[in-house]
């Protein structure tokens, strides 16, 4: 089966939503399909499209943007259609979206959108106007939730599925990095710096913990980039945190800079799936995660780490602090977070799921073109 | 004239807090109150999520309220066209000649209503959503109409650029009426006054901060913040204060209404918002000559021109707004502030009587516009 990904790829270092379709279309052509790239501009989307050998296409114009679909940069996402012979087309940004859609709906195409965060929830009205201009397609939800609040939004229930997230399974004999003194893990957290991943959250509770543990609060690492860096740099400036908080910038693979005993924090206000916490769950990591999207069923219980309210600068500091005791008297059994990973979260299962979906979808009657 | 301002709010939107008021419960009171003096006839028409001390302000007044039984809370077309019967059996109820939305959800369920029967539809525009143009385009593209005030000049511009049509945008600056000047006859060392729902889009948390920032350079000498407003976080900003050691500096009082009629006239208004379009509360700090430190947001510039009326500074800056009240702090010691020049700018341009004219102007052209035979 030819498969058309379309990605917005407008980004300088890739975003959650990229890296799940490259790691899908990675499974995807592992099971003999066919996937092939559609972006809006050249760059590091481009680059890892070309190392792992995908076919890839640039259609300018293509790029976030709540409007109605334009006129030519649907042409030009139907010759690329046309040209790979596409048997489906899947979505991967709801604000790109609206193009392709409207692109795979004359061609009579099969379309599927995954919905990743509930941004696009939020924005009802972005589905009243695919809704107003007659657009036709499926929505794959990563969380059980966006699954229920989809039906609300006038979609057909035959046309919204539930496919959680899954990550790569290290392969065998990896190792990690060791921390240096196993009982005194590092703190470390990967994302966008804007609000809405609660990266001011995990500083303030770093602040708490501070007050608490005085000389002994572990070290707080920071990956990632974005328009609120220099307020979040300006709070630990003022809440005196610089000794024990650092920005380390962007990193791909922020994981891979970190032992395995340290301990990820998940701070986020919003999210479907989070990966990293997957990924990390993949390594053995103690996890401290906001209780968002579909987390409390990849962390059911303190065996795994601690989910926590969003939002709660108490509630993370409570969480570290106990988790720092767990993991300080051998309570903590990296194990069983990898055995839960692997028997739920791995991409291999994600891409058998969306595969049994597409088969439905090339199945049912074509679409009349609009 | 009869005029029906309406306002349907979802379950989960910001503003549907029933013991609340925010800006734009405040702005529709005030436009209103000052219509019914003009001898206009508004009603309000809203739905279940309406804000009480509004609904009981206009009551106080005398000024109809239409509680819709049917509520707008789910996003669906059922709901939606329930709504719209409804609001369409309440137009016809109370012969309304110009339908007057205040948030997109207005819009959507009475836009399409009214076009049918042949009534002018405008929407103030109180936030600066990116949903305004979408709405606008959705809206053409069905061949429905309806124009649009905005509050403040950068809001109008912003709107034009996207792409909607000049001649309907409108732009009328928000009004306040006058308050009284109140302050104790004693010396007084200002305190600093924040008042808006506690939230990260008002910028609570940047004045926090700042207060950790004065109080490294001040020490003993800091002043209070006062904050007041609805916390729909729960205990989140009170953790922060908390976590960073300013329990002693930074008190929260929750809702109160009219906090800035009531306070001392000597205190600075902080107004730290990371977005706005033309607050209210600035306006009323203004009308009683009290000194303000606001963030270059929405209509601000206009209001506070420069450094005799306040300090404007860059959003999202915790030095930013630690520099602002410490360097007004320091013009009120010396003197250098003079509370009658910010009352003068009030009363030449942002009267609730100027707004209630202006707006008037609207509809007049918005109903020739309409009908123009």
């Amino acid at each position: 089966m030819r498969i058309v990904h379309v990605i917005s790829g407008s980004g300088s270092i890739l975003s959650a939503n990229e890296r799940y379709a490259l790691s899908l279309a990675a499974a995807q052509k592992k099971r003999g399909l066919s996937p092939m790239i559609i972006t809006g501009s050249d760059g590091i989307l481009i680059q890892a499209c070309r190392e792992q050998q995908f076919p890839v296409a640039v259609v300018p114009g293509l790029k976030p943007a709540e409007k109605p679909p334009q006129e030519e940069i649907i042409q030009g996402l139907i010759r690329q259609y046309d040209s790979f012979d596409a048997q489906l087309i899947h979505c991967h940004y709801y604000a790109t979206a609206m193009q392709a859609i409207a692109a795979a709906n004359r061609t009579g195409v099969p379309c599927v959108l995954t919905v990743y965060d509930d941004e696009a929830i939020a924005s009802g009205h972005y589905f009243d106007m695919c809704s107003e201009v007659g657009l036709k397609f499926s929505a794959i939800a990563l969380w059980r939730r966006d699954h229920e609040l989809l039906k609300e939004y006038d979609l057909p229930e035959a046309s919204l599925y539930y496919v959680p997230n899954g990550t790569q399974v290290p392969p065998p004999g990896t190792r990690f990095q060791e921390s240096g003194d196993r009982h005194r893990p590092s703190l470390i957290l990967a994302g966008d710096l804007i609000f809405r991943k609660g990266i001011h959250d995990a500083v303030l509770g770093m602040a708490e913990l501070r007050r608490r543990l005085g000389p002994d609060c572990p070290t707080l690492t920071i990956y990632g980039d974005g328009d609120r860096a220099e307020y979040l740099k300006e709070m630990i400036y003022v809440a005196e945190l610089t000794d024990i908080i650092r920005f380390l910038g962007p990193q791909p693979d922020p994981l891979s800079c970190c032992a395995s005993t340290d301990i990820l924090i998940m701070s986020s206000r919003v999210e479907a799936g989070p990966p990293i916490i997957q990924e990390a769950m993949s390594r053995g990591m103690p996890v401290v995660a906001t209780d968002v999207g579909e987390v409390a069923d990849m962390l059911p219980d303190h065996r795994y780490g601690r989910v926590i309210p969003a939002g709660s600068i108490a509630a993370l500091a409570d969480a570290l602090e106990s988790l720092l005791a767990d993991i300080a008297s051998g309570k903590f059994d990296p194990q069983v977070s990898i055995d839960r990973h692997y028997s739920h979260y791995t991409l291999e299962r994600m891409a058998d799921r969306i595969e049994t979906i597409y088969s439905q979808l090339d199945q049912q009657a074509p679409l009349s073109p609009l | 004239m009869r005029i029906a301002h309406v306002i349907i709010a979802a379950g989960n939107e910001i503003g549907a807090n029933r013991d609340d008021m925010q800006g734009l419960g405040r702005h529709v009171l005030n436009l209103a109150v000052a219509q019914k003096v003009r001898g206009l006839n508004p009603v309000l028409i809203s739905n279940a999520s309406a804000e009480r001390p509004l609904v009981e302000a206009l009551q106080g007044e005398g000024i109809p309220v239409v509680i819709m039984p049917s509520a707008h809370l789910q996003p669906n077309q059922t709901a939606k066209d329930q709504t719209a019967k409804d609001l369409a059996a309440q137009i016809e109820k109370f012969n309304v000649q110009l339908i007057h939305c205040h948030n997109l959800n207005g819009v959507r369920v009475a836009v399409p209503m009214a076009n049918q029967i042949g009534i002018p539809c405008v929407l103030t525009v109180h936030r600066n959503s990116r949903s305004i143009s979408i709405l606008y385009e959705a809206a053409k593209r069905q061949g429905l109409k309806f124009s649009m005030i905005c509050v403040s000049r950068r809001e109008r511009d912003s709107l034009r650029e996207s792409g909607i049509s000049e001649a309907d945008l409108y732009y009328v600056p928000n009004g306040t009426r006058s308050l009284p000047v109140h302050q104790l006859p004693e010396p007084h060392y200002p305190d600093l006054t924040l008042v808006g729902r506690i939230i990260l889009i008002k910028g609570v948390d940047v004045a926090i901060l700042a207060m950790a920032e004065l109080r490294r350079r001040l020490g003993p000498d800091v002043p209070v913040l006062n904050v007041y407003g609805v916390d729909p976080s729960g205990n989140y900003f009170r953790e922060m204060v908390h976590a960073v050691g300013l329990d002693d500096i930074v008190r929260f009082h929750g809702f109160k209404l009219d906090v800035i009629e009531h306070c001392d006239s000597r205190d600075i208004l902080v107004m730290p918002s990371r977005s706005e379009t033309g607050p209210i509360v600035v306006l009323e700090a203004m009308s009683r000559g009290m000194p303000i430190v606001a963030t270059e947001v929405g209509e601000v510039t206009e209001m506070l021109p420069d450094p005799r009326y306040g300090r404007v500074v860059r959003p999202d800056s915790v030095v930013a707004l630690a520099d602002g009240i410490e360097s007004l702090l320091k013009d009120i010691s010396d003197g250098h502030f003079d509370p009658s020049l910010v009352i003068e700018r009030h009363r030449s341009r942002y009267t609730v009587e100027k707004m209630a004219e202006d707006v008037e102007t609207v509809y007049k052209q918005v109903l020739v516009n309409n009908n123009p035979y």
